[in-house]
């Protein structure tokens, strides 16, 4: 599902060069729950942004359901990440100006989709993570673990055949976290999302099928 | 998409709502400033109906001596004689003071049985008035010596007033009443804009002028030969022959074409009045706008970010961005034209509705392209944020 060929990331500045994914070679397959560990600044995140097609690699191919993505234009990327990717955040990222069936509706508002349908499939997103009664609430008015349901309710609300989640557990204490791993294994095992996690909680790792370590910018596991 | 950024607009009423004032006030003045323009812009095309060329004002004050009637009018009657028997001075007329580019007005309701046209002006004038002023008649002719004879005196009227008080008829031959006294209308004569180049002619009757009443024959309009018209000599010549015949009187000649550039002059300052209030008000609003955006990039990096993390591209961004200030302008700009639309409604100081809609168009039109102007760079800027870097930054 996602192919990863000696993919690395440097970034530069004037005075220093700093290698942060070095010669990276992973294969994800379709259907798979993959975890990234390693400590901060590993790369982990890098790793994940470049497979969301959200940062280039400095070297190397990456091809996602045999698609080569490395060359794609800003509008092929955009509408790729769209229908094809979800995104989860450790921070969320919802928008606390609109209320979470908004929040939900948004990757569908860069489809052509009309209004009744963007508010329907939102609202099946939003029971599915079992919250179809905080549709009118704000974010602001949620707890934490309520926050990333509504995160994972975006993220899958256009059935994308990959979910990548940034430490989506990293901000909860164990009980929601639990919550919302059991919402991604589900996922993954019901709907056969591919899904990859960076964490740092080794327990929800285990959870996984596959762990993944990096350490400075190489994988070592 | 539009619901969309309304709703985020409408939810994040409160943190634009100095913007949405200032937008509201910038509007209003730039629709009085557009609406004087528009104004002015219309009368300053339509033809002048008045020759000012080689034309000289003859004001006198103080004219206390009462006389008899008769002798008053053989008087003048010998003065015009004596005047246009000067060489250098082809036409004269004795006129009420509210001349061409005068401050001076005489002003009242001007009927036939039941209608009335309020607020017109009343110009009295010897026979050769439109002839001195170069007047040119729609219909009819101007009045004579001769008229005075009738049942009735005399009367030629504007187009304006005759659209009012006779839409759909002739207007020779009518008896309309100005100020208590019935005259006949002999003539409609096209509009002549008194009030300068800017201003509108307005409804207007011209009645003939008794040269032996001392209220209204206070001016003397004389047209001269464009060799003498600023030969201060002869200009001394015949002040000196006024003098030796109005005795005692103070006795002031003016060129109506400054008359008619001063007049211009004066309309110009309430415009440049506005336009400075404006130009102020412009420069608060592009940096507002400007303001609110800059600030809404760094603040809603992490909000961008996720827009392009989950389908949005550059452009959508920009797009998004440029389409929020245009959403607020457009609720300050509802705001405006409900207010502004009053003045064409409720027919604000006399002037066309048109007038007024089309200056609200244009200042529909002014702001929105001051806001895309001002949302263009930040848009853009915006648009060049790289998604990673978004997310990272929040």
């Amino acid at each position: 599902m996602i192919k990863l060929q000696n993919i690395e990331k440097v970034y530069r500045t004037d005075t220093i060069e700093t290698l942060a994914l070095n010669g990276i070679n992973l294969h994800v397959a379709k259907g798979e729950f993959l975890s990234i560990m390693g400590p901060s600044g590993c790369g982990k995140s890098t790793l994940l942004n470049i497979m969301g097609l959200l940062d280039e690699p400095s070297n190397g191919q990456l091809h996602i359901d045999g698609h080569t993505v490395t060359k794609l234009s800003d509008k092929e990327l955009a509408g790729f990440r769209n229908k094809r990717l979800g995104f989860i955040f450790q921070s969320y990222h919802l928008i606390n100006d609109l209320n979470v069936l908004d929040n939900v509706e948004l990757p569908l508002l860069y489809r052509k989709v009309n209004a009744k349908e963007r508010r329907r499939l939102a609202t099946a997103a939003l029971e599915k993570v079992g919250l179809s009664n905080r549709l009118r609430h704000f974010p602001t008015q949620l707890s934490g673990g309520q926050k990333q349901r509504v995160a994972i309710a975006r993220a899958i609300v256009g059935e994308p055949e990959i979910i990548l989640a940034d430490e989506p557990t990293g901000n909860l204490d164990s009980a929601m976290g639990n919550e919302v791993m059991d919402i991604l294994i589900q996922l993954n095992q019901q709907d056969k999302t591919t899904i990859v996690m960076v964490t740092h909680d080794e327990q929800m790792a285990r959870k996984t099928h596959r762990l993944v370590r990096l350490f400075d910018g190489a994988q070592v596991q | 998409m539009f619901r969309h950024l309304l709703k985020l607009i409408w939810n994040k009423k409160k943190h634009h709502l100095l913007l949405v004032v200032e937008i509201f006030v910038s509007f209003l003045v730039i629709f009085s400033l557009t609406s004087m323009l528009v104004y002015y812009y219309r009368n300053y095309m339509k033809p002048a109906g008045i020759d000012d060329r080689n034309i000289w004002q003859v004001n006198y004050y103080d004219v206390t001596k009462p006389k008899q009637i008769d002798s008053l009018r053989q008087f003048y009657a010998m003065m015009y004689q004596q005047l246009k028997n000067t060489k250098g001075i082809e036409e004269v007329s004795f006129v009420s003071n509210n001349t061409p580019y005068s401050a001076n007005m005489h002003r009242s309701s001007v009927g036939i049985n039941k209608r009335n046209a309020e607020n017109t002006d009343i110009y009295e004038g010897t026979e050769t008035y439109a002839s001195l002023l170069g007047m040119q008649m729609e219909s009819g002719r101007w009045y004579t010596k001769d008229d005075m004879a009738g049942k009735y005196p005399p009367a030629v009227i504007g187009v304006a007033l005759k659209e009012e008080l006779f839409p759909d008829k002739n207007a020779e031959g009518q008896v309309v009443k100005v100020d208590d006294t019935e005259y006949k209308v002999v003539g409609v004569v096209k509009e002549a804009k008194y009030r300068g180049d800017f201003q509108e002619s307005g409804k207007s009757v011209f009645i003939p002028l008794d040269t032996s009443s001392l209220k209204r024959n206070t001016t003397i309009l004389m047209k001269v030969s464009p060799a003498v018209f600023n030969d201060a000599n002869f200009e001394g010549q015949v002040y000196k022959q006024l003098v030796s015949w109005l005795k005692g009187v103070n006795i002031e000649i003016q060129h109506l074409d400054e008359r008619h550039r001063s007049m211009d002059r004066l309309a110009i300052i309430p415009v440049i009045i506005l336009l400075i209030v404006s130009a102020f008000l412009i420069i608060n609003v592009a940096l507002g706008t400007f303001g609110v955006l800059w600030y809404n990039i760094n603040k809603r990096k992490g909000e961008i970010g996720l827009r392009r993390a989950i389908g949005a591209t550059g452009m959508n961004v920009n797009q998004q961005l440029i389409g929020e200030s245009m959403v607020i302008a457009t609720l300050a700009l509802l705001l405006g034209c409900f207010f502004a639309v009053q003045f064409p409604l409720l027919h604000v100081f006399d002037i066309a509705s048109s007038t007024y809609i089309i200056a609200m168009v244009l200042s529909v039109l002014f702001i929105y392209l001051l806001v895309l102007l001002c949302s263009i760079y930040p848009g853009k800027q915006a648009a060049a944020i790289f998604p990673a870097t978004a997310l990272h930054e929040d």
